[in-house]
This record gives C-alpha cells, structure tokens and sequence, in this order.
C-alpha cells in the first residue's frame, strides 16, 4: 500500500457497514482507527483518548453532527474534525465551518482526498500540541526567572 | 419570478422534504458500496504482494456489496412510488398500502427523533377514493407533531381504524401532542389538507394517548 500515513481516527457514524470498510481501508494505510455509532458514544471516547483527526457523520440519531462536533470542541478547541455527509446544505456547511470544523465533504469520499485531509488533521495537532508546549515553557521560565 | 401559490409551496416542501430524505439514504448507500469497492481493490493489491485474502472474507465483502444493493433497489422502489402519488389528484387507495408505504418512509424521522415507529392496523383491506398524495402529506404532518413534543417515552404509533362509521387514520403518541395550535403552521397545514380530503379532524393532544384523528369521507 503506497498512500499510508500515522495518526489516531476516530469514525462516527450510524451506518455500519460504511463504518467497517473505511476502516479496514484506513487501517491498511497505517492508521488507528476506532468507531462510534452516536456523538453521545464519540464525545465519550474524545473524553477518554487523544484523536488526530475525527471523521464525523452530519445525519445521526440523537446527537447530530452539528451538535457532536460543537460538544467534542468544547472539550477540545483543538480539536480537527471533518464532517463527511450525504446530504450536504450550504447552510450546513457554512455552520460547521463557523464551529470549527476543519473540512466539510460529501459522501461517497475519494480515499485519496480524505488521506490528504487526515494527514493535513495530523500536522494541525501536532503544530498545536508543540505550541502547547512552547507555550508552557516560556510560562514556566516567566514565573521561574531563570 | 412569481411567487408561487401558497398551497402549492407547501406540497413542494412536503415532496421535497420526502425525496431529500430517500437521496441521502440512497447517497449512504452509494458510499458503503464505494468503500467495499475501493476494500477489495486493497485487497487485491496486498494478494499481488503475497497477501491474499482469505475465501471467508471475500464472502463477507459481497454479501455486504449485496446488501446494499438490495437496500438502494428497495429505496429507489419508495422514490418511484412516492414520486407516483401525484400523478392522479383522486385515485382508488387502499388504505393499510398506503400507510404502511408513508410510515417506512417516517422510520427515518422516527430514528433521527430517536423515537419509534409503531403501526396499528386491523385485518382486511379498505378501498376509499381519494388524494394519495395530500393523504400521505397529512400523515406525515401528524407523525411531525408527534415527535416535535416527544418527552420520555418517545413512541408514536399510526392506526388505521375501520369498525368506525368512517374510515379513520389516528397518530397517537404515548407523550402529551399538546393543543392544536392554530399560529403553528404545520398544524394549520394539517386542518387545512384535512378538509380538502373532507376528512374530520379530531386533535385530543393531551389525552392518553395524546391523539390527531382523521376521519375520512366512507
């Protein structure tokens, strides 16, 4: 397999099967995946592990996408999410940007042009996480005075 | 461009919200497919490497593909026929057919509610003439209020009842429905499609079952 790449997914979404071969055909690029079938089931496992890239169905029972989304980046600002939908409304998409999703795509998804999504998700976390850091150091050499 | 009549909008809004609704299953259907499609192609790929995949597992991917084709002929059969409803404005309907076809396509509400869907309907067939189209319409208004005051039970129920004077749809819901509210414009939308069909609309929404009847012309 040439188009591989690392990272930590999470796939939510109702539709089973859809859910099954994405995965299997994430996971033989190199990925660690894991699902949800609810956002109620998807904010607890964002509560529970650090994710790179979150895919995330807009239509779902209970919890839509909208709403998942806006719980998981509550918790996480840093959060990048790309909604994947079926039924995709301008409106939709405009709301989803504005709650800070990283991208908005209609299903059924080119593998390539989500790979190239996750691995844009990877570098967006792991710039994050480094000016995290960076941010805690200059922090701690402002209070220390060293 | 001339706004279009009033009543006509609102029987747009219900065949559009109805076609939309079976596209994106349809959509979701097309997806699951690419995705088995693009596994395989992987698959084949890794067996060229020397990985082959096992029998079993190719048996599991085409009756998955199987699957979803059944399900797309099967949602493309309700497109077909609810796209048909509009073709006769007074046509011959029976009516445990026609409410069983409107309620499969409710299921989908229904599930995004996070309600049920349960039907009720007796023995026997009933003939009546009417507006398959409007009739679907008014059922699907009902359903809608239903599940826009659902509390704690979460369970809606549509009933055909024929050992009445005249033949009555009932949407029932084991939460309050709550008053009919004539400011509320699907509600006002439900009486008026009621008495075009010449159908008696009762609204007992805070009985149990809370309740929205239509009695419709024998």
């Amino acid at each position: 397999m040439s188009d591989t790449a690392e990272g930590r997914i999470l796939i939510v979404d109702d539709e089973v099967d859809f859910v099954e071969a994405l995965s299997a055909r994430l996971e033989a690029r190199g990925l660690t995946v894991r699902t949800a079938e609810s956002g109620r089931e998807a904010v607890d496992q964002v509560k529970a592990r650090r994710f790179d890239a979150i895919i995330l169905d807009l239509a779902m029972p209970g919890m839509d996408g909208i709403e998942t989304l806006q719980a998981m980046r509550e918790m996480q600002p840093e959060l990048q999410v790309i909604l994947l939908t079926g039924h995709g409304t301008l409106q939709q998409s405009v709301e989803a940007m504005k709650l800070g999703a990283m991208d908005f795509l209609e299903k059924p998804v080119e593998l390539d042009v989500l790979m190239s999504k996750i691995r844009e998700a990877k570098t967006n976390t792991d710039d994050a996480t480094e000016k995290k850091a960076q941010d805690l150091v200059s922090e701690i050499l402002a209070t220390k005075g060293w | 461009m001339s706004e279009r009549p009033a009543a006509l909008a609102k029987k747009l809004a219900f065949f559009g919200a109805i076609t939309a609704s079976l596209s994106h299953e349809l959509k979701n259907v097309l997806a699951t497919i690419n995705e088995f499609s693009g596994l395989l192609d992987d698959l084949c790929q890794a067996a060229a490497g020397g990985k082959a995949p096992s029998p079993e597992r190719l048996v599991n991917i085409s009756g998955k593909i199987s699957k979803q084709v059944k399900r797309g002929e099967t949602l493309i059969q309700r497109l077909n026929r609810f796209a048909h409803s509009v073709d006769e404005p007074r046509a011959s309907v029976e009516l445990k057919e026609l409410l069983e076809r409107i309620c499969i396509i409710c299921d989908r509400f229904a599930k995004l509610g996070q309600a049920t869907l349960e039907r009720r309907f007796p023995e026997g067939e009933r003939e009546i003439t009417s507006d398959p189209f409007t009739l679907q319409q008014v059922v699907y208004l009902g359903v809608r209020a239903a599940l826009a005051t659902a509390g704690q039970q979460r369970r809606i129920t549509v009933a055909l009842e024929l050992d009445a004077p005249r033949p009555t749809i009932a949407i029932e819901s084991a939460d309050p429905i709550g008053p009919e509210d004539p400011e509320n414009t699907e509600h006002a939308l439900l009486r008026e499609l009621a008495t075009e069909l010449g159908a008696e609309l009762q609204w007992t929404g805070s009985a149990t079952p809370a309740r929205i009847a239509l009695a419709l012309p024998g």
